[in-house]
């Protein structure tokens, strides 16, 4: 388990250390759970039958920022961003931008729990209240962000790969259904429109935030790089191929009329008569997918409000999170209204927390400091001069006789 | 009002503002008063927030 402590200089939160596959299985769940949702079909009615290159476009913009980020602040491998902000910039500014950010989590995290309630409730408990469901699902998230950190981690490296296995099921076996015309015209609306849709997308890669927040968690910081390239990478393609297969098998995909693509694809499995309907398998998939997402997102809530506060424990805020999560989860009053906030400010504008503010905060930091080293070259340059003028006279003095041995 | 319902918009929020409460009281002792209020903070508006919207929505 992931300790805390102080230590002499101040407060620091300590997560505990993770390794690099670790790292980057969490980071994938929680980058590529939202194909269980209604996300597949929002993008392919925003994309039409080009919508599998959007997630493709997104994280080659994704990786290129990761590039750029990374080129100009090389401390960003080995350190807590917020941490080097502090130093950089000021408290005063990374504090707000801390709590900003865990404003971010916590909305993104209610408005996940309710809409996979309601999922559950359409999909598998049609007569269950969803306070209930809420609920059993929160108290699960608590008792996994309360694990922390590391326990995080490795349960995703555990079900990332059984989720993997579930997806490659749960897309191959539709296959029987898949129709090559309806992918054409490939480019849907049109190569500017695709780009569009492309940058609006890159929302959904919150990996870059993410990576220069918890770098210094990792156990190898040569690794930070890689973790970035290999979640953002799984993430695009697992969301690329559901896309694929979901434009390909139902020929109203492209309208939005399908809630919920994953769960159309399980049950249209027909492969022979001991093999069909497989929406079983997608329930366990889309719940310990649920469980990773909401569980992360809330230990992130909880892990930018201690530091914005500079406190040493993050546990202890958990319980009130989780029940402002459980209100904030309860304003929408149904699931198109909880759609809907998704796709008008979510999907519109969280590209400005994944890609804008790590970029344009590296490019300040970058700033500042070049700022800095060249104040700093001027006043060396200054004072080597001083240092070169004692020395010349330092050997005046030595050749006139003035040495340790002859003044004594 | 069900008890379960009681519990659950009610009673819960009111438990768990009290634990922030002392957590609070628990840096400030220390002398942590950022995170004093940090917590203080929280506590309120969670506390607030959620008692407040449950008893409008029994209320409305």
């Amino acid at each position: 388990m992931s300790d805390q402590s102080t230590d002499g200089k101040g407060v620091v939160l300590r997560t505990g250390r993770v390794g690099t596959v670790e790292l980057a299985a969490l980071l994938t769940v929680y980058g590529s759970t939202d194909i269980f949702l209604s996300f597949p079909s929002r993008l392919a009615e925003h994309s039409a039958q080009g919508a599998f290159f959007t997630p493709l476009l997104s994280a080659v913009l994704m990786l290129a920022a990761l590039f750029v980020v990374f080129l100009l602040q090389r401390s960003v491998a080995k350190r807590n961003w917020l941490e080097s902000l502090d130093e950089t910039l000021t408290p005063y500014l990374t504090m707000p931008l801390a709590l900003a950010l865990s404003c971010y989590f916590l909305l993104q995290t209610a408005l996940n729990a309710r809409e996979f309630s309601e999922t559950i409730i359409t999909t598998v408990l049609p007569a269950t209240p969803t306070s209930i469901i809420i609920l059993l699902l929160l108290l699960t998230v608590f008792y996994y962000a309360m694990a922390g950190y590391e326990g995080l981690t490795r349960v995703s490296i555990l079900l990332g790969g059984v989720m993997l296995v579930g997806l490659i099921v749960l897309t191959l076996l539709p296959m029987t259904w898949f129709r090559r015309e309806l992918l054409f015209p490939i480019l849907g609306n049109g190569p500017l429109a695709l780009a569009k849709s492309g940058f609006r997308n890159t929302g959904e890669f919150p990996q870059l935030l993410l990576i220069m927040i918890l770098a210094a968690t990792l156990r190898n910081h040569k690794h930070t790089l890689r973790v970035g390239i290999m979640s953002i990478s799984f993430s695009a393609v697992i969301m690329s191929v559901v896309l694929l297969v979901f434009i390909g098998t139902f020929a109203s995909a492209v309208t939005g009329t399908v809630p919920f693509p994953m769960y159309q694809l399980a049950r249209v499995i027909y492969v022979g008569r001991y093999v069909q309907r497989l929406e079983s398998v997608f329930v366990f998939l889309w719940i310990s997918a649920a469980v990773i997402k909401l569980g992360f997102g809330l230990w992130l809530t909880g892990y930018l409000y201690a530091h914005a506060f500079r406190m040493p424990l993050y546990r202890p805020l958990l319980p009130m999170f989780i029940v402002l999560i459980y209100v904030l989860a309860f304003l929408p009053p149904d699931l198109p209204t909880v759609q809907m906030l998704y796709a008008n400010y979510f999907e519109k504008y969280s590209w400005i927390v994944t890609l804008a503010l790590p970029v344009g905060l590296a490019l300040i930091a970058r700033f500042i400091q070049w700022i800095k080293s060249r104040r700093h070259r001027k006043k060396k340059r200054g004072s080597g001069k001083g240092d070169e003028e004692s020395r010349e006279s330092g050997t005046a003095r030595a050749r006139s006789g003035f040495r340790k041995g002859v003044l004594r | 009002m069900s008890v379960f319902e009681f519990v659950l918009s009610i009673a819960v929020p009111i438990l768990i503002a009290i634990y922030t409460v002392n957590v609070t009281i628990w840096y400030w002792k220390r002398r942590n008063r950022l995170a004093a209020v940090g917590s203080g903070l929280l506590a309120l508006l969670g506390a607030g927030f959620s008692i407040g919207y449950f008893t409008m929505r029994v209320l409305l």
